[in-house]
């Protein structure tokens, strides 16, 4: 446990370098855009002069190095800027959207986790089985499917046809389930696959065949013997899936009028307001890193041979 | 005699490949008496692997499926058994230690764990504590220096002896009246085989299960084993003591398997290897499965037409050869080719 716990500062400190690299990309990749940001702040009918002290105001005539300075000086001290489109802080304008967006990420990680690998094991003991083909298609049907395309058939039929659920927003409690049970379709069809493939692995192991010698009852060899050694790759894949939906889901938040920091993300670079794109990027970066330290250590729980 | 503890009457394994309908084991009967240690020897494919896991009813299947016979554990029917009542006696009636340590126990589990489980699961009313202190018992029983401390490691922790070694007291945690070990020393270094062996005998005799050890080492055999059963393409041919099987065989193969083993209590100026190669299982020969090998048919008919039912060959012993006698002449050619005179000092 020692060496987990230097691997993790470790790979905290290296993580810095990483941010650094991620900040200076996301910079130049804006400033590469066409399109500048204080004409379309000031819109169609502002003046070159209008267009220039905006310019001027937003320090875009500043040398590149100068505005990373600048930029990076502040994030530094937990100041990510000032949002050119709204003029809050850019740190506000993403803690306001950012609880959406995790608690839609943390329902549908959870939904797909727990319903793709009970699925996949049950796919794997039924192998060849009617059971197996039906989950199997299924999964192939929601790993191929478009989100949006299913977000608008879960809409058309549970809030326009039968009307039980709201069909976008985030008003109400109920309005969560869509989005939820659309983002988790492709979580949940992901998750089973891998679950099938390793435990189909595992269960032709030796160490298996030594749980049914001792006269170990079905369950008690698929769970406690099987599962757990087939249970790395599946971490894998869904702290992959959870990681990306914590980037904000754009299709599925813009189909749903979800106001998580997808569309934040996605309103902000139509807009040219690049220190919210800046933050919102940093942001990512930084949970993906967690998120990596964290499965780490879930490794180190799940397999006792896994040392750093 | 006694009765026997494990009678396997007319066994008939097989499995569905694409190739066709392979005769793993077919129409296999021996009997297991009280106490005694049964050595199977093979080549790799003569049934003697899928003869123990029909046993345990852990054949796979699909492809697997026993089509015939009766499995006996004091007169219960192992084949008519549910799988519930199969269960129940897995790891308790009959305990198995399989033939690589390294990969049959289960890695993210303390080996504690894994023969405390094996004790639970056959006593309910065992606390956690209980189960703990027995397995240690059991740990200090097979020669695991500082159980205590090696309870709580996992097996990558330890190294293969150790490992066969916590193998052998799951397999005897609770008591088992028939210990099956399926080539229990092939995967681990010659120096530890011995240890192993070793570690199995006293176990038996602490348990006094009866034991059925199942190797391709006729130097294991000899040492370990009281009675033999010879197996090939799927069959029994030959049963007798493990003395008649070395001085005396009575089957052309158990003749061959003899002559092709390197001796330290003889000189031999060669070895006299088997030719050919094992039969195709999926399409027998018509007749004696051993007759494109066998040096004793000299190309008679009945070898080619007729399967050779096991004989009887006095004093409990049989032989599935029609010219049976004639193998003990055969024997003092082949020890004139090998310029020695085999089995002489057995």
């Amino acid at each position: 446990m020692k060496g987990t716990a230097a691997h993790i500062v470790r790979t905290l400190l290296l993580s810095l370098i990483t941010l650094f690299g991620v900040s200076v990309l996301i910079f130049l990749m804006l400033r590469v855009l066409p399109g500048d940001p204080a004409r379309v702040l000031a819109g169609l009918n502002a003046s070159e002069d209008q267009v220039a002290r905006l310019r001027d105001e937003l320090g875009l005539d500043d040398s590149l190095l100068s505005q990373y300075w600048s930029f990076i000086s502040g994030v530094v001290t937990g100041d990510l800027g000032t949002s050119a489109r709204t003029s809050r802080p850019v740190a506000t304008e993403i803690a306001v959207r950012l609880p959406a967006t995790l608690i839609l990420a943390v329902v549908a990680t959870v939904i797909g986790s727990i319903i793709g690998v009970t699925a996949g094991v049950i796919a794997a003991v039924r192998r060849n089985s009617i059971v197996d083909h039906v989950i199997s298609s299924v999964a192939m049907m929601g790993v191929s499917m478009p989100v949006y395309w299913l977000g608008l058939l879960l809409i058309l039929l549970f809030a326009v046809t039968l009307g039980w659920l709201p069909a976008a927003g985030s008003g109400e409690p109920l309005s969560i389930v869509l989005p939820a049970v659309t983002l988790a379709a492709f979580s949940t069809a992901l998750v089973s696959r891998m679950t099938r493939a390793s435990m189909l692995e595992v269960l032709g192991q030796d160490y298996v065949r030594t749980a049914h010698a001792k006269g170990a009852p079905p369950q008690t060899v698929v769970v406690k013997h099987a599962l757990r050694n087939a249970f790395i790759p599946i971490l894998t894949v869904i702290s992959l899936q959870f990681g990306a939906l914590l980037g904000g889901a754009v299709l599925t938040e813009t189909v749903f009028g979800w106001p998580g920091i997808g569309r934040l993300m996605v309103d902000s670079i139509g807009a040219r307001d690049f220190a919210v794109v800046q933050g919102l990027v940093l942001v990512y970066a930084t949970f993906f890193i967690l998120l990596n330290v964290i499965v780490d250590v879930l490794y180190v729980v799940v397999d006792p041979r896994i040392r750093y | 005699m006694s009765n026997p503890v494990l009678s396997v009457r007319g066994l008939t394994t097989e499995f569905v490949t694409p190739g066709g309908v392979v005769k793993a084991v077919n129409d296999v009967s021996w009997d297991l008496y009280p106490g005694e240690t049964l050595g199977v020897v093979g080549e790799s494919g003569s049934g003697k692997s899928v003869t123990a896991m029909s046993i345990l009813g852990l054949v796979p299947s699909p492809p697997g499926r026993i089509v015939a016979g009766e499995i006996l554990l004091e007169d219960r029917d192992l084949l008519k058994m549910s799988a519930k009542e199969l269960r129940k006696l897995r790891g308790s009636d009959i305990g198995m230690i399989f033939q690589d340590p390294m990969t049959s126990l289960n890695p993210v589990l303390t080996v504690g764990a894994q023969i405390s489980e094996a004790l639970r699961l056959h006593d309910r009313t065992l606390s956690r504590a209980e189960a703990r202190t027995r397995t240690i018992e059991l740990l200090a029983m097979v020669g695991v220096p500082n159980p205590e401390g090696r309870f709580d490691q996992y097996p990558h922790e330890h190294s293969g002896g150790m490992r066969q070694r916590a193998m052998i007291a799951m397999a005897i945690a609770n008591d088992p009246k028939v210990l099956i070990a399926d080539e229990p020393t092939t995967a681990l270094d010659v120096t530890i085989q011995a240890q192993v062996l070793e570690v199995l005998r006293t176990a038996q005799e602490r348990t006094n299960a009866a034991t059925i050890l199942i190797t391709h080492d006729l130097g294991v055999i000899a040492e370990h084993a009281d009675r033999v059963v010879v197996m090939y393409g799927g069959k029994v041919v030959e049963v007798a003591d493990v003395r008649s099987i070395f001085s005396a065989p009575r089957h052309p193969y158990t003749l061959g398997l003899m002559s092709s083993l390197p001796r330290l209590d003889v000189d031999l100026e060669r070895l006299d290897p088997i030719p050919g190669s094992p039969p195709n299982l999926v399409d027998l020969p018509e007749g004696c499965s051993f007759r494109p090998r066998c040096r004793v048919t000299r190309g008679r008919e009945i070898c080619r037409t007729t399967v050779p039912p096991l004989y009887d060959t006095g004093e409990g012993k049989a032989a599935a050869c029609h010219f049976s006698e004639e193998v003990p002449a055969e024997m003092v050619t082949v020890s004139r080719e090998m310029g020695a005179r085999l089995g002489s000092g057995s």
